[in-house]
């Protein structure tokens, strides 16, 4: 699958995220994303599958969290910013 | 052992508290730092405490449950960021010295306080004398739920209610209630915080305690360091729970609290205090019948409870049980204002149950005091 990532100001933050997602029916996993993505710090994000995107945006406007970021892989594997 | 010291620290735990905390030395690695499977699985501990500590007590957000080592760190975290700029603070006359002492050092900050000092088991004159010693610069009240030496339990909603009216933030020391007097965060109107322990009525290890935070409030910490966020920042981030968190945490005692908190839910709060108010209420029945005690019961009480001998001081009687077997603590209990409020400066014996304890436990340790 083809990965998406809500960067998120922290670990805890990304655990909220991720209960919420997955109290939505979907799957989600907390990872550590490179550097490059959260200006040079430490982070985490909570990763799902692309196919859900939308449905996750969905869920987290409705429980109010808002990703710091959001970024989509390119079919090479490359995550890019995504914007509304 | 017949172990009656609970209001130190419950003993014994739920074997589910055991069980989590080896669990967790054996699966856990540090929460927060890395990405591998260890720290993730630390993380999710970690998370899944605090989510559930925040259910318990109304909080729906878990970033505004931050982790303490135990209800001091969390009381001097609130007092010392409400009172930071100085002003005047309310706090009834039966707070522990973990209220009272950062007061006191405060003072040099330009903080003053005034104490409520009524009766015992008179929440009706309380909340008069508490309200009339709000001022103008009063900027927060500080009130025990349920006194640590008596187990008089204050009427918390109504003094929110007060403090609300007036403006005031009000800080809540749960460290006796939490576990088994139900607490709705969402209630209150004033709330700056409420303080509470791990290791007591929520049957978690020592080492552990909660600072759930009010709504709107302006937090200073106590200590700056690693968070695992923000990390390039020199700044310690904005934000809970990571402000009030640097380095770190203790996960392992936090798997425990995780499991002393299912436990209380399994049971149900409202039947721990049931049970606990039944057998402290058997406990001063018979301690009554004492002619030489003066037993300190009342309503509304938790499950602690105080006595006083004409003839023994609180040290002979507490040695006395001790080499019987049976523990409870006497002195001062960290409380000597409460001590000066109902007038028993020179200490007193208290009696704390458990949802472990039993009628034939209270009924053994009653037969040795009347045999004194």
């Amino acid at each position: 699958m083809y990965g998406c990532l809500f960067i998120c100001r922290s670990s805890t933050y990304a655990q909220k995220m991720k209960s919420a997602l997955e109290r939505g029916g979907l799957e989600a996993r907390v990872v550590r994303p490179n550097l490059k993505f959260t200006n040079g710090a430490c982070g985490y994000a909570v990763r799902i599958s692309d196919v859900f995107m939308a449905e996750a945006l969905e869920i987290l406007k409705e429980k109010r969290l808002e990703p710091e970021r959001i970024l989509i892989a390119d079919s090479d594997g490359r995550f890019r910013e995504w914007r509304a | 052992m017949i172990y009656l010291d609970n209001a130190a620290t419950t003993l014994p735990k739920p074997s589910g508290v055991l069980e989590a905390i080896e669990n967790a030395l054996a699966e856990c690695g540090n929460a927060g730092r890395s990405g591998h499977q260890a720290a993730m699985k630390s993380a999710e501990v970690l998370y899944h405490c605090r989510d559930m500590i925040g259910r318990m007590f109304g909080q729906d957000n878990p970033e505004q449950v931050v982790f303490t080592l135990n209800t001091t760190h969390a009381l001097n975290l609130v007092i010392k960021s409400v009172m930071r700029e100085g002003g005047h603070c309310v706090i009834s006359g039966y707070e522990h010295n973990s209220v009272v002492r950062p007061l006191h050092a405060m003072q040099r900050n330009g903080v003053t306080y005034s104490v409520v000092r009524t009766p015992l088991f008179d929440p009706g004159s309380f909340l008069e004398e508490f309200e009339k010693l709000i001022r103008p610069d009063t900027i927060c009240a500080v009130c025990t739920h349920v006194s640590n030496v008596f187990g008089y339990i204050f009427p918390i909603e109504q003094i929110d209610k007060i403090c609300a009216k007036h403006g005031v933030k009000l800080i809540v020391d749960a460290a006796q209630s939490a576990g088994c007097i139900p607490i709705d965060c969402k209630k209150f109107s004033s709330l700056a915080a409420l303080c509470a322990p791990g290791h007591k009525g929520l049957y978690g290890p020592q080492g552990t305690g909660v600072l759930i935070c009010g709504d709107e409030m302006k937090w200073y910490p106590m200590m700056e360091g690693g968070t695992g966020s923000n990390s390039l920042s020199l700044e310690q981030p904005d934000f809970l729970p990571d402000l009030l968190e640097s380095g770190t945490q203790n996960v392992h005692g936090l798997a425990g609290l995780a499991a002393g908190v299912e436990y209380v839910l399994s049971c149900g709060e409202d039947e721990i205090l049931r049970h606990e108010q039944e057998l402290i209420g058997y406990a001063a029945k018979e301690l009554a019948k004492i002619p030489r005690f003066r037993v300190f019961n009342g309503e509304p009480q938790a499950g602690v409870l105080a006595f006083v001998d004409e003839w023994l001081s609180a040290e002979e009687i507490t040695d006395f049980l001790g080499e019987k077997g049976i523990a409870v603590r006497g002195g001062l209990h960290c409380a000597p204002l409460a001590h000066q409020t109902v007038g028993t400066s020179s200490g007193c014996v208290r009696i704390s149950v458990s949802s472990f304890n039993t009628f034939g436990e209270i009924e053994a340790v009653c037969d040795v005091l009347k045999e004194l």
